[in-house]
């Protein structure tokens, strides 16, 4: 493999992480505070809708994100209402909420975008700061990316000093750890599960909003694919940490990239094969590295 | 001490749950500098009244005032502002945080006023001084003793400069040690005018501490004393009602001088859910027909070892022999097999299938006895009728067989639980707290379950907290400590005061 | 799990009849929002659903495929397992049947049919049984790994039917076809029923009687009930968790194999429109219980069988309008068990006052 092909696939790889960064850390918000979203993948679903849509209807990129994050949100408050107020089990929940996004955005396909069928919503265009695209090989490869590329990476560490050094990320780790201490110490149990579940969703429909208006600009159906579950697992193989979760991210979108360049790589395997590989690498992962780490202990409980 | 001024009021509180009138019209007060307990047996309603206090639960009637001013209801920063301060029993604080993190959290939600972290320090530090306390703020929680997480609480409640501190049970899990060193801390905050409300069940704990007591049974408020006017044996019949004379039953019999011994226990060691090496080699024998009384406060380990000898817990080490064989490799299902009973400690997380009817929970106990089911497939019939005989042989009062074993009165749950281990006249019965959280008459029946069980030969082993329980039922005691066995003596050559000794000086002076 | 599984099934059949009704009129709403005549929509639905014996064979037809992988779902959840990935196990049991019957010894119906449907049934409970192994000896969440297992089995299946399978100069990937002797009857003249519909009633038999009749079935609702306490109590939970799994994925095995030998005759790429996934929403809108089932897995058949009769009515309208009810329906009974739960509770508490002030 030379030199331009490892780029193009660095690249590529960085390219297919930012909609799982999005969702994956979105997750890691609402885990810490014990609230589960298996419809992780419809709010990606309905983020990549709503974007859409809403960039064809403005013109606006700024208005398509918008758009999107407000879809993810729909689905984070459906999924709080059928868990906080009608108590119903998280998984169930998700599972549910999942097959009716998967629904509402094939149906709305037509009567929503139908008209437009060939017009394509702006798209993001790949930009490149100054310095840092200069640098030698790393340059081309890590920093000619669209700018929610930039923003993805940017919000790990966020992530990370808001979750550790904050009194805020505090309070959340204690509402999934013990929600009984915090009720006690007059934390607003509900009130932050609430906040980290919305997070979740506009988190999650940013990033869904990546496969479309930094792509190609129209919604297929189901473009998200299961993406939304790998970005579940990323979170469970990186231990719940922001860090961890962004590589276990790479590993999986490495794998997807690879996938995509095989031809170029000089792979001949079935594309089938590679087309599978990231789930069998992440089925792989958590089977080996599950049990070294263990989720807030309040996950999936409503109480 | 006592200034006389009245700090806290409860005043006719009330609160009811589906079943249950847990609080009726309670009403006490609490003087400045005050030490005062209040004393009850489990389901006399102080938890519904702790959980009042603190703010978590709203009473149907009635209310709190604290300087004469009415608490709102329900609102746990509410209490904390007016000066209330709470140290609770479990859950107060989270595990997997460091001390300083979770004295942040507490500050800073609990009160609402945002102290800096530096002056919360400072508060730690002079709060630690004046009471003796040490403590490693950058541990985390999890790895702390019990009586170190207890500082954590005092600690974090006493940042607030609260004026009245209420305790939950502050002396259940504690050593005789602990317990002195809490009152110390105790003694001096009442010095300084803090009003101190202490909630719990035993006698001499409160005895030793309290200026005045208020003695709850039943949700009501039996009477308000003060701690010189009366003694153990009073209190101890307003809490249960009547001066009825010490139970002396039969006591224990003994086992036939030739019984054979049923179960051997040689060098067994058992790690913890949080520590390594809970259960340090210990080994014991228990014959056929006797009862093996295992005293030792809570967490010494006899829950895990005797786990540990149902198999439901990995051993580290050593054996256990049933007749003889060995059986430390063996599943849970075989040794059920081989005719091992377990009766857990807590009922509703390992004891009872709650969803699941009442027949069919007895039926799970059978272990594919030929009467309820032949390769595989259920006889309903049959175990329709069992389960009906079964419930009348053991009192177990519910619906019909069909109920759902969650809708039984905790009484009923452990009678359901002891029907279907002892139904198949097992060869060894292990209890952990078979009476815990149970009433008068559900205790009773339980312990002359057990003593037929014994009767008919089987190896009972009991593991209890209280003493007069082990003492009623068990013709041997084993003393536990810190996870070794420390004693071994017969029942009836030793009191419950002389036990307690040899527990470590349990009973606080 | 207890919110999903009640007593009374009076009680459980109204709330799911009136989840369902109010799914449809949530879809009559969006149908009018995007421009259509909800009502002429509902009623070229009908017409293709049940408007003809044709019709009602159509609809029991597209209810097989559904009503087995539910009952597998069903299984798995009475112990509180989720099997996510019953799709993957369609494929995977169907492209079983298809090897049997195109690679296989050359026999007939009913012996050569029988192997095939077996054969689907023991690589669909394979499939299964890894996820299984993976939950119960490594903890592992088995919503997640069933569901990466199913786009594996999609696409080693492409692979199979794109590749060495392949039968050269088709417009659709696809197999050739099985030889007709391996395939299952047709059993209603007129209709295109095949005789997987009886496997399918059976299945629902065999689920009743496994779950309320066997030692198993107790096995399986008591550690849906209380994992530990059933551990405790000396069920041999991992290997029932495997079991039950393994269980289920036979059920969804089968599905696979029927489609191959009842309904296509070859194995197809992308035959399945979502069964897998449908029949999750099937085993919660039939509360699990058999009958319940049968009657979801009816009602959404006949939604599959009406979307050609829907595409005649309102031009335009994607048959992603099923999903919709679908996901509403189920959306519509957790809302309903929750609010009957929190009723039944604030009944009983001022029920238990009002006694309290009294006496």
């Amino acid at each position: 493999m030379d030199i331009s092909a490892a780029i193009l696939l660095l690249a590529a790889t960085v390219a297919f992480a930012a909609p799982l960064i999005f969702a994956a850390l979105g997750e890691l918000i609402s885990e810490k505070t014990g609230v589960i979203n298996i419809e992780l993948d419809g709010m990606m679903l309905a983020g990549a809708f709503c974007g859409v849509w809403a960039a064809l209807d403005s013109g606006s990129l700024t208005i398509g994100f918008i758009g999107a994050a407000l879809g993810g949100v729909l689905v984070a408050l459906a999924h709080g209402l059928l868990c906080f107020v009608f108590r119903a089990e998280q998984v169930v929940s998700g599972v549910v909420l999942n097959i009716l996004v998967l629904g509402l955005t094939t149906f709305g396909i037509g009567p929503i975008f139908g008209a437009d069928l060939g017009r394509a919503a702006p798209t993001l265009q790949p930009i490149s700061p100054p310095y840092l695209s200069d640098l030698p090989i790393v340059g081309r490869a890590l920093f000619s990316q669209t700018p929610t590329v930039y923003l993805a990476f940017l919000l790990v560490p966020a992530a990370w000093w808001l979750i550790n050094r904050t009194t805020f990320g505090l309070a959340l780790q204690a509402v999934g750890e013990a929600p009984a201490a915090g009720l006690s110490m007059g934390i607003k149990v509900r009130r932050l599960r609430w906040f980290a579940l919305i997070a979740c969703g506009a988190l999650a429909g940013i990033g869904g909003s990546q496969l479309t208006l930094a792509g190609l600009g129209t919604f297929t159906q189901n473009v998200t694919a299961g993406r939304g579950f790998i970005a579940l697992a990323a979170v469970i193989f990186g231990s719940w940490r922001p860090f961890g979760t962004l590589l276990a991210v790479l590993l999986f979108t490495l794998v997807e990239a690879i996938q995509v360049r095989a031809q170029a790589l000089g792979i001949h395997l079935p594309y089938q094969f590679l087309v599978m590989a990231p789930y069998v690498v992440t089925i792989l992962a958590l089977a080996v590295f599950v049990g070294r780490s263990r989720p807030p202990r309040a996950l999936g409980t409503n109480d | 001490m006592e200034s006389g001024r009245e700090l806290l009021k409860v005043d006719g509180v009330s609160k009811a749950f589906p079943g249950i009138l847990a609080n009726d019209a309670i009403t006490f007060d609490l003087k400045e500098g005050e030490i005062h307990a209040l004393l009850g047996e489990n389901g006399a309603g102080k938890t519904t009244l702790v959980g009042i206090l603190y703010g978590l639960l709203h009473p149907d009637a009635g209310h709190i005032l604290v300087d004469g001013k009415v608490l709102e209801p329900g609102n746990p920063r509410e209490a904390i502002v007016h000066g209330l301060g709470f140290v609770q029993q479990h859950y107060s604080l989270v595990p997997t945080l460091t001390v300083i993190e979770n004295l942040i959290l507490s500050s800073r939600y609990g009160s609402g006023s945002a102290l800096s972290r530096e002056e919360i320090e400072r508060r730690i530090v002079k709060i630690s001084q004046r009471h003796g306390l040490t403590l490693d703020r950058t541990v985390k929680v999890e790895r702390l003793s019990v009586g170190e997480q207890q500082h954590v609480e005092l600690i974090k409640t006493l940042i607030g400069s609260p004026r009245v501190l209420i305790l939950d049970e502050p002396a259940a899990l504690l050593s005789a040690e602990e317990v002195k060193k809490l009152w110390q801390i105790l003694r001096n905050l009442a010095g300084q005018g803090v009003g101190i409300i202490l909630i719990g069940h035993k006698l001499e704990d409160v005895l030793a501490i309290a200026d005045r007591i208020t003695v709850l049974r039943l949700g009501r408020v039996v009477a308000t004393v003060s701690a010189d006017d009366v003694n153990a044996a009073q209190l101890g019949a307003m809490m249960v009602g009547s001066l009825a004379a010490q139970t002396s039953e039969s006591r224990p019999a003994a086992p036939a001088p030739d019984a054979s011994t049923a179960l051997q226990v040689r060098r067994l060691s058992v790690s913890g859910d949080r520590a390594p090496n809970l259960v340090k080699d210990i080994s014991f024998s228990v014959k056929r027909g006797e009862v093996l009384g295992v005293a030792g406060i809570i967490g010494s380990g006899q829950a895990e070892l005797l786990e540990a000898i149902m198999g439901i817990r990995p051993a580290n080490g050593g054996t256990v022999l049933l007749h003889g064989d060995d059986i430390s490799g063996l599943s849970i299902r075989r040794r059920r097999a081989r005719g091992l009973a377990f009766v857990p400690g807590d009922r509703h997380r390992d004891g009872l299938i709650g969803p699941m009817s009442v027949a069919d929970n007895l039926a799970l106990g059978a272990n594919g006895q030929p009467a309820t089911s032949r390769s595989g497939i259920l006889y309903l019939k049959s175990i329709e009728t069992r389960a009906r005989s079964l419930m009348k042989r053991f009192g177990i009062s519910a619906a019909g067989t069909g109920v759902r074993a969650a809708t039984l009165s905790g009484g009923n749950q452990q009678k359901l639980i002891l029907a279907r281990e002892l139904a198949r006249d097992p060869e060894v019965v292990l209890c952990c707290y078979p009476t815990r959280g149970l009433d008068f008459a559900s205790t009773a029946a339980v312990h002359e379950e057990l003593r037929l069980a014994a009767a008919r030969g089987a190896a009972v082993v009991v593991v209890s907290i209280d003493l007069g329980e082990l003492l009623a039922l068990a013709s041997r005691l084993i003393v536990i400590q810190a996870g070794r066995l420390t004693g071994e003596v017969a029942a009836d050559q030793v009191t419950a005061a002389e036990l307690g000794v040899m527990l470590g000086g349990g009973i606080a002076a | 799990m207890t919110s999903i599984v009640t007593a009374s099934t009076a009680r459980n059949v109204m709330i799911s009849f009136v989840a369902v009704i109010l799914a449809f009129v949530t879809a009559a709403l969006l149908l009018t929002a995007a421009g259509q005549n909800a009502l002429q929509s509902f009623a070229g639905m009908a017409s293709t659903a049940v408007g003809s014996n044709f019709a009602v064979g159509t609809t029991l037809t597209k209810a097989v495929p559904r009503l087995l992988p539910a009952l597998g779902v069903a299984l798995a959840l009475r112990s509180g397992l989720w099997n996510i990935g019953a799709e993957g196990q369609i494929y995977l049991g169907a492209a079983a049947a298809a090897a049997v019957a195109l690679f296989g010894p050359p026999l007939s119906f009913p012996l050569g049919t029988a192997l095939a449907l077996i054969a689907a049934m023991i690589v669909g409970a394979a499939w299964a049984a890894v996820p299984g192994a993976l939950r119960a000896y490594r903890g592992l969440n088995e919503v997640i790994t069933t569901l990466m297992m199913v786009y594996v089995a999609v696409q080693l299946t492409n692979y199979l039917i794109e590749g060495p399978w392949l039968v050269p100069n088709s417009t659709w990937p696809a197999t050739p076809l099985i030889p007709f002797a391996f395939k299952l009857p047709l059993i209603w003249p007129g209709t295109l029923v095949n005789g997987g519909a009886i496997l399918a009633i059976v299945g629902v038999a065999v689920l009743a009687f496994v779950v309320n009749r066997t030692t198993f079935g107790l096995w399986l609702r008591a550690i849906g009930g209380n994992e530990r306490a059933s551990e405790v109590i000396g069920v041999p939970l991992r290997p029932m968790i495997v079991a039950a799994l393994a269980a289920s994925g036979a059920f969804a095995g089968l599905a696979g194999g029927i489609e191959v030998l009842g309904v296509r005759g070859r194995l197809l790429e992308g035959f399945s429109p979502g069964y897998g996934f449908e029949a999750i929403a099937i085993a919660l809108l039939g509360r699990l219980r058999p009958l319940g089932i049968l009657g979801a897995s009816l009602l959404f058949g006949a939604l599959d069988a009406g979307a050609a009769g829907l595409q005649v009515a309102s031009v335009g309208i994607s048959s992603a309008i099923a999903p919709v009810i679908e996901g509403l329906a189920v959306g519509y009974l957790l809302a309903a068990l929750g609010l009957a739960e929190i009723i039944s509770r604030r009944r009983e508490a001022r029920s238990a006052l009002q006694s309290a002030v009294r006496s």
